[in-house]
């Protein structure tokens, strides 16, 4: 009895020791960042490697701050980020309400129509989606940063489920008052649907937080930049500057960081829906 | 009170096919006016070709002449004959010598005319001018002893000349700045202001630039090409062609015929099929709801004729009568073309590098010189020059050709002609007129496409039409899901087919010319060695999906045993798979490094030398791949975990008491069960895998020595870098069909029972 509690002991100590490692090593790329963009250059030189700083060299964030027009990079995605969630909450949550609780023809042939263009890779549609917006003359515009990004099939299919979940009886209690198709929709399916709504939002902030590829290729200029490109040509025009680099990153990972812990609720609640959203 | 409805809704479904018709027509009219203006501003070229090839055989004339102060007079006027108006001598110190003939040029020496001929080498110069108010021609030379003699001569034959086979046009110079030029057009006054517009644009352009305008109250387009100095440097005046719109809406006026008989025919038949198919029986009447078989397939055959004429018109009327317009302008200059050639054969043989590069320029078309069946010189390049394909004759008169020919795929129109033993080939590119007919195209897609979309409405409409309520469902159903399946059209299924399309075209956003190239692309693609070794690279790359898979599993196991610590964990192994980005790939650049990284320094302690991560062929792709598990980690790790909390814990209490041991219960509880989690989890991590970009474009673009040059990114290069979108269209479709027969593959090799599990 006493050797297999000293077995499970060692087996417990193993176990978090292992949990606890691997913990660290997916946190270590965010501690690094934030350490090294306080740096000083010839403390990153130093073997062992150094964690943390001597004294942390606030100068570095000036010096960053300082060569790019990073307050507008914030601001394009800002104004993205936020457009785009509104709009595909929008979308999704009317689409949704059709898709869970209408009836008319045609609504199944569609809903599996939108589920074959979720499985389906958006590598295929990069290419005719970039000359459509180079048609509509929205290379460059926040027009062609936002509205290819408005459609969320991954959210329209978690809003639909979600509905098909509630109750029937509001709903049929306010058609016998005369409520129309809309008013329930605004008045009665929205409110309950909060939870999905605000899953969605945490998911499409952070998605569209860190979008690189697509802004990378429809931004020329850079008044039109978001952070995330802004971040890689840095990096690339200042190869050197280490410290400056992790300070830029640091910067466009912060408003993420936060946003993460404090939606830590509807992330868990994503999860528990559909883990597939992280491609 | 059925039957009205009945009537109501199919009217208005044969309305809706005959103004489908219409609304195409008003674009068509609209394309046609902008491909008559193309075929304009190539006949005014060719004018303009023709002037400088006249300027240059009065360059000629006076070469040969040899000017002397004593017998230029003589010489001029036999040599010039009837266009002769005026010769004059200069003396080197700038005073006139002598002047003799009609519209002399009142104080020629204070010119910049004859500035620029003092001050030049001596060869001959021509240039427009205006004196006594009539347009002529002025060549001049200064001679070895710094004399200039001067000949005006006459370009009435010239207008006359190039006319001919221009039909009603009218074409003319406008001397003078765009403000304040010289014309005896009469439409000219009237139209003054619109017409200095269009010359300040043509200035600045340096291209011909048209118009519409009303001259004497017939609807014209006016196309102009300015005309430069000596020098090549102020535009001294305006060569206008004024061509009455109908000249080229003859071939609108065939489609309009077209679309009225086609418009109602397909309405009509429409709306005979609709009563056919819909119409409410008096037997049926008495019942509540009269159904009807099949209402959507017959919806269809009822807008069967409409799609079916649209598609006609589009794929073969469209096309061809484009096609006839361009060539109508070729056969239009054909005659003038040829005897321009023949008769300045001698000058633009005399210097035929510097003279041709000269007139392509002008004309905008590109000339090929051959003799004894061997390219002289071209105004092509060699490399385009071995792209050229055989020319298919369209129209052969005695003296030319006129037909089609490709360079580089890109269609041409020619013009092939013999002077002496030399043949020359005049090459049109009518890519603009290619374009048009494209456009035109994708509007006809989308009649098609929307005409049957209205077949579905109506069949709807018309099988419900005893039950409004249905009705009524349906289309705040569909307003409600419009937004979003708007977008799907837009943004996903619109171009999913657009991608196929492009997979067949050469295709640049910078590129004008759009060929069909058939199965051109995949064969290239075939042969395209770096784009296997990306697809290598991709497979390879993808190789960290089962380990980190494997990895996940361990970890969710041990996370499942965790306790209350499982919540914390849970939190801090998924941040990177919604954070991860540019900047934490920049801080993996940092761990990578091999000197001074974080990555290096802890292999070193189980004796592993330094490894250069990101600059060695061998180890690049494997670092990527590093990073790829550790961003994908928390989420895998995260089904998984739902997977096992999804195993009863009966099944293994029940293996423990038949004495199975933990590996036991793992091998045979565990995995099987999570079959399903598995495979959802491959195949999503698998399509993942195959579209990583940000890591490859910000580490290593690719390298070292293209090792780390996996296919989206090969993909992204060839669209973005190269400019090749319809080749990288290609690479998209084939990178898409693998990926789909994976998917296929991963479902066979999971069995059928857990795929029914992830349904």
């Amino acid at each position: 009895m006493q050797k297999k509690k000293v077995l499970s002991l060692v087996t417990k100590v193993l176990l978090f020791g292992i949990l606890g490692l691997l913990a660290f090593s997916t946190l270590l790329p965010y501690i690094l960042m934030v350490s090294l963009s306080l740096m000083a250059e010839f403390e990153m030189y130093e073997m062992p490697p150094r964690l943390f700083p001597v004294v942390a060299r606030w100068s570095n964030y000036v010096d960053m701050w300082n060569s790019q027009p990073w307050g507008r990079y914030i601001f394009n995605t800002l104004l993205v980020t936020v457009t785009v969630l509104v709009g595909q909450l929008v979308l999704v949550s009317m689409g949704g309400y059709a898709l869970a609780r209408m009836d008319f023809p045609g609504r199944d042939f569609l809903f599996k129509l939108f589920i074959t263009f979720m499985l389906l890779p958006g590598v295929v549609t990069l290419i005719p989606g970039f000359i459509i917006l180079n048609g509509l003359k929205w290379v460059d515009t926040y027009w062609g940063l936002i509205v290819p990004a408005l459609g969320n099939i991954w959210g329209l299919f978690l809003m639909r489920q979600y509905m098909l979940s509630l109750p029937n009886s509001l709903e049929d209690a306010a058609r016998i008052d005369g409520a129309s198709y809309f008013t329930i929709y605004w008045k009665i399916i929205l409110p309950l649907s909060k939870p999905v709504l605000a899953t969605v939002g945490t998911f499409t902030f952070l998605a569209m937080w860190r979008s690189f590829f697509w802004p990378l290729i429809v931004t020329r200029s850079k008044e039109m930049r978001v952070i995330e490109v802004g971040v890689a040509m840095f990096s690339s025009q200042y190869a050197t500057n280490y410290p400056a680099q992790m300070a830029a990153a640091t910067l466009s990972s912060i408003p993420m960081i936060i946003v993460y812990i404090l939606a830590q609720k509807w992330i868990v609640q994503g999860i528990k829906l559909n883990a597939g959203y992280d491609r | 009170m059925k039957k009205r409805m009945f009537w109501i809704i199919t009217l208005i479904a044969s309305i809706c096919v005959f103004s489908g018709f219409w609304a195409l027509y008003s674009v068509v009219a609209e394309q046609y006016a902008q491909n008559a203006i193309t075929n304009e501003k190539f006949l005014v070229r060719n004018a303009n070709l023709h002037f400088d090839l006249l300027a240059a055989s009065r360059n000629q004339l006076l070469a040969e002449m040899e000017p002397e102060p004593a017998s230029f007079l003589q010489d001029a006027r036999a040599a010039a004959g009837d266009t002769f108006r005026y010769a004059l001598f200069v003396d080197p110190d700038g005073t006139v010598l002598w002047a003799e003939g009609q519209h002399l040029p009142g104080d020629f020496t204070a010119t910049i005319f004859y500035e620029t001929l003092y001050y030049s080498y001596g060869d001959p110069m021509s240039e427009i001018a205006l004196s006594d108010g009539t347009i002529h021609l002025q060549t001049g030379q200064v001679l070895d002893d710094g004399s200039v003699a001067l000949l005006g001569t006459t370009i009435d034959g010239f207008l006359s000349q190039t006319m001919e086979g221009f039909g009603e046009r009218w074409l003319g110079f406008f001397y003078g700045a765009h403000d304040d030029f010289t014309s005896d057009a009469a439409f000219a006054r009237e139209s003054r202001a619109q017409l200095s517009a269009l010359f300040l644009k043509s200035m600045n352009s340096q291209r011909p630039e048209s118009t519409m305008l009303n001259a004497d109250g017939v609807r014209s387009i006016f196309t102009t090409v300015p005309l430069y100095d000596a020098d090549r440097w102020d535009v001294k005046a305006y060569l206008g062609l004024l061509t009455p719109y109908s000249f080229w809406g003859q071939g609108l006026s065939q489609i309009r015929a077209w679309i009225t008989v086609v418009s109602l025919l397909s309405a009509l038949l429409s709306l005979l099929l609709l009563s056919f198919f819909f119409f409410p029986r008096q037997a049926e009447a008495s019942l509540e709801r009269n159904t009807v078989q099949k209402p959507l397939l017959k919806g269809f055959l009822a807008f069967l004729p409409a799609v079916l004429l649209a598609l006609l018109f589009f794929s073969v009327h469209i096309p061809r009568n484009l096609e006839q317009t361009t060539e109508d302008s070729w056969s239009i200059a054909a005659e003038q073309v040829v005897s321009h050639y023949t008769e300045n054969a001698a000058w633009i043989t005399s210097d035929l590098d510097e003279n041709l590069r000269q007139m392509k320029k002008t004309s905008g078309n590109d000339i090929t010189v051959y003799r004894n069946g061997q390219v002289e010189r071209s105004t092509i390049s060699d490399r385009m020059l071995k792209r050229l394909s055989a020319e298919q004759p369209l129209v052969r008169t005695a003296k030319y050709e006129i037909g089609n020919v490709e360079i580089n795929r890109v269609q041409q129109k020619s013009l092939s002609f013999s002077v002496g033993d030399r043949r020359f080939l005049l090459t049109r590119d009518v890519t603009d007129m290619n374009n048009t007919v494209l456009s035109l195209q994708f509007y006809g897609v989308g009649l098609v496409v929307i005409l049957l979309l209205a077949s579905l409405m109506f069949a709807f409409l018309l099988a419900n039409i005893g039950n409004p309520v249905k009705i009524k469902k349906a289309a705040i159903g569909y307003a409600f899901l419009a937004p979003a399946l708007i977008h799907l059209v837009w943004w996903a299924a619109g171009p999913m087919a657009f991608s196929l399309f492009l997979a067949f075209r050469r295709w640049s956003v910078v590129d004008p010319a759009k060929p069909f190239v058939g199965l051109g692309n995949f064969a290239e693609l075939l042969r395209d060695g770096p784009f296997w070794n990306a697809l290598k690279n991709t497979a390879l790359y993808s190789l960290h999906v089962p380990l980190g898979m494997a990895v996940s599993l361990l970890l969710a196991m041990a996370v499942n045993k965790a306790g209350k610590v499982a919540i914390l964990l849970r939190v801090l192994y998924y941040l990177p798979v919604v954070t991860a980005g540019v900047a934490t790939t920049i801080v993996w650049r940092w761990i990578f490094n091999r000197d001074f990284g974080m990555l290096n320094y802890f292999l070193g302690f189980f004796g592993i030398s330094k490894i250069a991560w990101l600059d060695s062929p061998q180890f690049a792709l494997g670092a990527i791949m590093l990073i790829s598990i550790w961003g994908a980690l928390g989420s895998q790790m995260l089904i998984f975990l739902a997977g096992l909390q999804g195993i009863p814990k009966e099944f293994y209490d029940a293996a423990s008491v038949d004495g199975a041991n933990k590996f036991r219960g793992f091998r045979y509880i565990t995995l099987p069960l999570l079959k399903p989690t598995s495979l959802f989890v491959l195949v999503t991590s698998v399509i993942g895998s195959f579209q990583v970009f940000t890591p490859i474009y910000v580490l290593t673009q690719g390298g070292p020595l293209r090792s780390t040059d996996v296919v989206f990114y090969h993909i992204w290069e060839a669209a973005w870098v190269e400019m090749r979108m319809g080749y990288a269209a290609a690479q998209s479709w084939v990178l898409f069909l693998l990926l789909a027969l994976l998917t296929v593959l991963e479902f066979r090799m999971f069995g059928k029972d857990s795929w029914k599990a992830y349904k």
